[in-house]
């Protein structure tokens, strides 16, 4: 049965709840609900809830939260099957905003491995320490360089905490614009349509961050905070982090659900080469629509379907969502003009 | 008496560097960039490392294992955009390589044919290109032969001998068979390879220095599927470091100094020897360390950058650059990309990535279809079968289509770059260019306060029409697969004049004989310098479309073994 989301009030808010208190190699881990079996992969049911260090506190504000939330509801809605709110994405960003509030700081889960995949201990909740090149690279994104010189070699850079705060400020005053309380209050088909209509600065460069933000904690793995209950993987049927237990030989080699191709002796050898037409385009083709649809959008699809091209796009992506519109622009206007 | 070395960069090159060095009795200091990500390294044997690693796409879209962006940027610009006074369009990762310990091939993809006897001799052979410098390799297949042997098997090299076709073998004959067998056969692999063969082409299992057998003490690969990318959570996989780099350093005879980037060469007044290498520390305080011989081997972008910030009175365009060749001849592989449409489900991701290829397509081709596209001949690649991409990645992909919203989440639902499309990738060849280039950026700096390495690119007109005459052919091939419902492919040098985001790179500083028209010579040894030797794929004189790294490693292993036996 499918889930049904709700944006529940108080969800998002910075007093972490239901705590139960770890120890963890000598760091505290808090969290933990319960243990639950899905499709076959045991899950951790909450993995991550993690304390800051003493004094600190979570960056965004419980207000913030909740039109951060909003906003990730525009960005993934739910539909037949949950999205960023049940996800709870919105928490995930904030723990990034917040993570050098924590020790070690939220950047790196740890490895080798979840315990999804058969493993007896979640090696992925325990955070890997940031040595100072890292914690310099990690601070620069989300502190912004302040004015401090030896963070401007190339210049001033606005942090991500910045860009948060002004911009969900920025929707919220957009929303008193048009007589809600805040974005939050306002419907999805209105919010979207402010996000799309706006050129407030503020805004952009909000969307520009928190997109890509939304989307590591959709399909990421859930120790990030988000894609909770892993409902990320469920809707698109995902079997995230396998290892250690991987795959058989069998089930490398054959589908879970043979088709008519594996059933029918259509294999070829090579001494059938070169014989005209390929068999099977004599052979009728199931007429499923959304094979249509990505049919008709393959090769827009395909301009980066190569797992080394893609990483290249992730990481020169930066977090920035127009860095991966430009990369993908750039390849795209010249297959239209080819 | 014992020899001493300074290694620079612990990837592939630097760490069988090291390894062969300190066999041999030598002291050697390696200089590497990254941090380390296997706890236990140079404490434990490789087979009881932990790692840092795990199958977690955040680390990836986070740049675990690779230099930051915005810490160590690296600039690009296509050459039209270098003609008219553009000082950059790409600003951040651009192609930058992985920096830790053991460098990229901690999260490569581990494929590992060997080139083609025909790639060594490709301008005697075919003749001169016009807007490219062709040129023969200084060295013959035969030459690096012994050391492909010697590498496949201290790394672990699976595959099989007895389903590779005849013209690859004669291609690149081998003395003896893999060290074991190839992993299962992925399904989507499967269903490509029929179409392959209806088309009259010839896959096999694609060699790969993954363990399908316990090696090494290091347990066999279990087909997770989330491999390029991402460092191998169950040890499964050879590399610079489990297989090199970390018996060298039990061996007593190696340190490696991570975080430490070398910023410049120091030579005597006359030029002719390096007497220091400088390098600052993660807390920028300067370090400098002398020894017999210094050796570069920080990938093909870093090593041309750090001969051009080594520019004195001796060697004012950067050291060993007399030749201004230096930083020239950059070399990327131009990937035709291409997918086959089903149905249903494929599990691309259920496999160890591509575990088969052809190499029905590296050609050379010839004839009237060929000149009328402009080249005298075209030289294609391997193509591999099979890959698909992991859900973030998919998701990152389709945000630069479809935005957010509903669509995005629609195509996440169907994802079909992940279950519907099996991918091919062609890693076509590149013609060395002196204007594919490595320079120092004029304005932009890393966090040392050092120019940042610009790179300069656009493929030259055999890659384009490579893409022209091969991609129908890999079109049939995908239509032909079984239960394949439409299929198309992509080519990427048609596309796109900016550099691939590839990390197979080459050139920089090449190989030849003539001083004035190469940077090393057979050795890797600069011209110009005694001591200073060039160990990387910066010494490829050209770069046949094959994945390179177990060419890398031949080859600093060739040179590292003619230094130890003191021909150089």
């Amino acid at each position: 049965m499918r889930k049904s989301e709700s944006r529940g009030a108080g969800l998002l808010t910075p007093e972490l709840t239901r705590r139960r208190v770890l120890q963890v190699g000598g760091a505290v881990v808090v969290g933990f609900g319960g243990f639950g079996c899905q499709g076959g992969r045991v899950q951790v049911a909450d993995p991550v809830e993690q304390t800051p260090v003493e004094g600190a506190a979570l960056f965004l504000q419980a207000a913030e939260v909740s039109t951060l939330e909003a906003l990730t509801d525009v960005f993934i809605p739910a539909d037949v099957d949950a999205g960023a709110v049940v996800a709870q994405c919105a928490r995930a960003i904030n723990l990034l905003l917040s993570a050098f509030a924590f020790d070690p700081p939220l950047i790196f889960a740890g490895g080798p491995f979840s315990d999804r995949g058969g493993a007896p201990q979640n090696d992925f909740q325990e955070f890997i320490a940031l040595d100072s090149y890292e914690e310099a690279a990690w601070r620069l994104k989300i502190e912004g360089s302040q004015g401090r010189a030896e963070r401007e070699f190339n210049g001033p850079v606005a942090g991500w905490q910045q860009t948060y705060r002004e911009g969900l400020a920025a929707l919220d005053q957009a929303a008193a614009g048009y007589g809600f309380t805040g974005f939050a209050q306002m419907p999805l088909p209105t919010r979207e349509l402010l996000l799309r209509s706006s050129s407030d600065a503020a805004i952009e460069a909000l969307v520009d961050v928190a997109f890509m933000h939304t989307l590591d904690a959709m399909y990421g793995a859930p120790e990030y905070g988000g894609n909770q209950d892993l409902t990320g993987w469920d809707f698109t049927g995902y079997m995230g982090d396998v290892q250690p237990r991987g795959y058989t030989a069998e089930e490398v080699e054959n589908p879970d659900n043979p088709g008519i191709w594996d059933l029918l002796p259509l294999k070829r050898s090579s001494s059938t080469a070169k014989n005209g037409l390929p068999q099977a385009a004599l052979l009728p083709v199931p007429d499923v629509q959304e094979l249509r649809t990505i049919h008709s959008a393959m090769h827009d699809l395909m301009l980066l379907h190569s797992e080394e091209l893609a990483l290249g796009l992730m990481l020169n992506a930066a977090g920035s969502w127009r860095r991966v519109r430009e990369q993908v622009a750039r390849q795209q206007s010249r297959a239209q003009h080819a | 008496m014992s020899k001493t070395a300074i290694v620079i960069g612990s990837g592939p090159a630097g760490g069988v560097t090291a390894w062969a060095l300190a066999q041999a009795g030598w002291s050697v200091t390696v200089l590497e960039r990254g941090r380390n990500l296997r706890p236990g390294f140079g404490e434990v044997p490789s087979s009881e490392l932990g790692t840092l690693y795990s199958s977690d796409e955040i680390k990836s879209s986070r740049a675990f294992g690779f230099p930051d962006p915005v810490l160590e940027p690296m600039t690009g610009r296509t050459q039209s955009e270098a003609e008219v006074g553009t000082p950059r369009s790409a600003q951040g990762s651009v192609v930058n390589m992985g920096a830790a310990v053991g460098g990229t091939s901690l999260h490569y993809n581990a494929k590992f044919p060997r080139f083609w006897r025909q790639d060594f001799t490709q301008l005697s052979d075919l003749g001169p290109v016009d807007g490219a410098q062709m040129a023969d390799w200084p060295i013959s297949y035969d030459e690096l032969a012994p050391f492909y042997d010697e590498v496949e098997y201290q790394i672990g090299v699976q595959g099989d001998v007895s389903a590779m076709p005849d013209f690859v073998l004669a291609q690149s004959p081998r003395s003896r068979d893999f060290v074991m067998p190839p992993n299962p056969t992925g399904y989507a692999a499967k269903l490509l390879a029929e179409g392959a063969r209806a088309v009259g082409f010839n896959p096999f299992p694609y060699p790969a220095a993954v363990n399908s057998q316990v090696f090494d003490g290091r347990p066999a690969c279990n087909s997770c599927g989330l491999c390029s990318g991402f460092g191998c959570p169950i040890n499964a996989r050879g590399d610079s470091l489990v297989s090199y780099l970390n018996p060298a350093v039990l061996s007593g005879r190696v340190r490696v100094i991570p975080r430490a980037l070398a910023y410049r060469i120091e030579t005597n007044p006359a030029g002719s020897r390096a007497i220091a290498v400088h390098y600052y520390d993660d807390a920028h305080v300067s370090h400098s360390l002398s020894a017999d011989k210094i050796l570069i081997a920080g990938s093909p972008i870093q090593t041309a950058r750090l001969l051009l910030l080594s520019a004195n009175g001796a060697h004012p365009n950067g050291l060993g650059n007399r030749s201004d060749q230096v930083g020239r001849n950059l070399m990327f592989h131009n990937f035709i990309l291409g997918g086959a449409l089903y149905e249903r489900d494929i599990q691309s991701l259920r496999a160890q990535s591509t575990t088969l290829e052809i190499e029905d397509l590296v050609g050379p081709f010839t004839g009237p279809a060929v000149e009328a596209l402009g080249v005298p001949y075209i030289k294609g690649a391997l193509v591999q079968l099979g890959s698909g991409l992991p859900l973030l990645t998919e998701a990152y992909t389709y945000a630069g289509y479809a935005g957010y919203g509903l669509a995005h989440k629609q195509l996440m639902r169907l994802s079909p770059m992940r279950s519907r499309i099996a991918g091919v990738q062609m890693v076509g060849e590149d013609l060395p260019q002196a204007n594919n280039r490595v320079d120092l950026d004029p304005e932009i700096r890393d966090w040392h306060g050092l120019p940042s390495p610009r790179v300069t690119y656009a493929p030259h007109a055999h890659e384009k029409a490579a893409a022209a005459y091969l991609g129908p052919q890999i079109e049939a091939m995908l239509l032909a697969s079984p239960g394949a419902v439409g299929a198309a492919v992509i080519p990427n040098a048609l596309l796109s004049d900016a550099a691939p985001s590839t990390f197979h790179q080459a050139g920089t500083a090449r190989m030849g004989n003539d001083p004035d028209t190469s940077v090393c010579d057979r050795y890797g040894r600069l011209h110009e310098v005694d001591n200073v030797h060039v160990m990387d794929g910066s010494t490829f004189v050209t770069f046949p479309g094959f994945n390179p790294t177990v060419t890398i490693l031949a080859n600093a292993l060739r040179i590292s073994r003619a230094m130890i036996d003191g021909t150089t």
